[in-house]
């Protein structure tokens, strides 16, 4: 497959995009030709340079705006109706912008925000009866627990799981706080509370000394970690147990991090290793981008330790998250 | 500038000494949703991120399912039976969005999905891996020339200059050259 396609006679006709208006008329019916099996596979011969009939530049250029959305991170504008495959090629650009350098970690200011979302629409339902559950029919729905009664969950839940170390404090003062709290009534769906960029990016790493599939420690001020060169980009996760927050040693025969208090194992991808006596919970990842030829990692807020303006809040979460929060 | 409560007393309210360990698979326990979030969230956004592609749908998304869960969830599943019914509700989501997005009639997204749902229902612990597994694979497959073209696209997120200038060729033949690398890749991704 594919060989229809030689490196060295590869070229295209369409050197301008006004440079061919029968191409563009060919573009109506396109879709009805897609919807069978398609024409330039198979057809045609091993030295056809000619973009096939079944192209036009209006497509090109149309998914061409939508990988330069993707490389944006931006949610793209719709490509209007597409055949099949067309729409295939548009989700492998989706799959593939997932694996680039950049595209890593969901960002620790969504993770808070929508953490306290959720919280909120627990305690509004705890006040209200579960009556029309939209999901209802999905799956067999058995009935409610009791437990559900205490909507709201207590911080100690929330910020002594691993993600809640990733996200440590962002926002720590109103995200994180009981959402029956007063602060939260006014807490909208865009929720400004926590301004993009109250944390602070710092370099953990050299590109270049990471290379492929290598892991490098990196310890800062506020946060301890390991930093991973994947297929996909850098990731970094915390180097902290999710069990009690011991630090983790790197073990690279075994390729995991082991812990030295209670013997807990983590993959290399901060999962759970299966040689783990005890499942606990997944290692934080952290935000990471590279800028330039160096490695960076997110930190929030809270993790600051600078932060006078966050005033107690390091210290609550820090003590929960594991993390070591300079003061 | 920040919109802070003060912060709050720092009383846990939950003993350390939970009946159920979170987080051991295959165990039935109550999970709260909180639990669920903390334990799920970063699989759901990438499993979410891998078919949008960009951070803002991805992140509208994955709200959507989470706000969904808070008003499905039952709380008497084990962990597994959670976290796969947490990927179905990402799954019909993620549908829901494609639909509009590509204005497909429901029939011609469901052959295009099926796939990918099964793969993911059948392995629902690996899917952020799995797409990475996915994205090497299809690289591999290709002929160099479009591999060439999507790492610099895609996963070095080159521009079309950068790419052209790398590659040697005009950025019109990039811009051709990435449709069909992408229409090949999906091919190959569809057959697998």
């Amino acid at each position: 497959m594919g060989m229809g396609t030689p490196m060295g006679s590869w070229h295209v006709r369409n050197s301008r995009d006004d440079a061919q208006p029968p191409r563009r008329r060919n573009a109506e019916h396109i879709m009805d030709r897609d919807n069978h099996q398609h024409t330039d596979q198979g057809t045609r011969p091993p030295q056809e340079a000619e973009a096939p009939a079944t192209e036009s530049v209006e497509q090109y250029m149309r998914i061409h705006d939508y990988i330069e959305r993707l490389r944006e991170d931006k949610r793209p504008s719709p490509p209007g109706a597409l055949a099949p495959e067309k729409v295939r090629a548009y989700q492998m650009a989706a799959l593939l912008r997932s694996a680039a350098v950049d595209a890593t970690a969901p960002d620790p200011v969504f993770v808070a925000r929508l953490r306290s979302r959720i919280q909120h629409e627990l305690a509004a339902m705890a006040s209200t009866p579960p009556a029309s559950n939209p999901l209802a029919g999905a799956e067999p729905q058995r009935p409610m627990r009791s437990n559900r009664a205490h909507g709201s969950v207590s911080r100690r839940a929330l910020l002594g799981t691993g993600l809640g170390a990733a996200a440590a404090g962002l926002a720590a003062g109103a995200a994180l706080g009981r959402s029956t709290e007063p602060a939260l009534s006014g807490l909208q769906p865009s929720g400004a509370l926590v301004p993009a960029g109250a944390g602070i990016w710092v370099a953990v790493a050299a590109v270049h000394d990471v290379p492929l599939g290598g892991i490098k420690h990196f310890a800062t001020e506020a946060i301890v970690g390991y930093v991973r060169h994947t297929p996909s980009g850098f990731a970094a996760l915390s180097g902290v147990c999710t069990h009690m927050g011991c630090l983790l040693q790197w073990n690279g025969a075994a390729r995991t991090y082991d812990c030295p208090c209670h013997g807990g194992r983590f993959s290399e991808d901060g999962s759970p290793a299966p040689s783990s006596p005890v499942w606990y919970r997944p290692l934080a990842p952290i935000a990471t981008r590279v800028q330039g030829s160096t490695v960076e990692v997110y930190l929030p807020p809270t993790a600051d330790p600078s932060g006078e303006h966050l005033g107690a809040t390091p210290a609550a979460t820090g003590s929960d998250t594991g993390y070591q929060v300079g003061h | 500038m920040l919109q802070r409560s003060p912060v709050p007393h720092h009383t846990p309210s939950v003993s350390p000494e939970r009946a159920v360990e979170p987080g051991k698979p295959g165990e039935p326990g109550e999970r709260s949703l909180e639990q669920l979030y903390e334990d799920h969230m970063v699989a759901i956004y990438h499993f979410i991120y891998a078919r949008v592609g960009n951070r803002e749908e991805a992140e509208d998304l994955t709200s959507q399912v989470f706000l969904k869960a808070v008003r499905g969830l039952d709380g008497a599943r084990n962990a597994a039976s959670m976290r796969a019914w947490l990927f179905q509700v990402a799954r019909t989501t993620i549908a829901d969005h494609w639909r509009a997005f590509y204005r497909m009639h429901a029939d011609s997204l469901e052959r295009l999905c099926e796939g990918d749902w099964d793969v993911s229902v059948a392995a629902p612990r690996q899917s952020p891996s799995h797409d990475e597994a996915r994205v090497q694979h299809i690289l591999r497959c290709l002929p160099a020339r479009y591999r060439e073209v999507l790492t610099y696209r895609f996963l070095l997120n080159y521009s079309l200059r950068e790419t052209a200038e790398h590659m040697g060729i005009t950025e019109t033949n990039v811009k051709v050259l990435q449709f069909r690398a992408l229409k090949k890749a999906a091919e190959y991704d569809h057959a697998m």
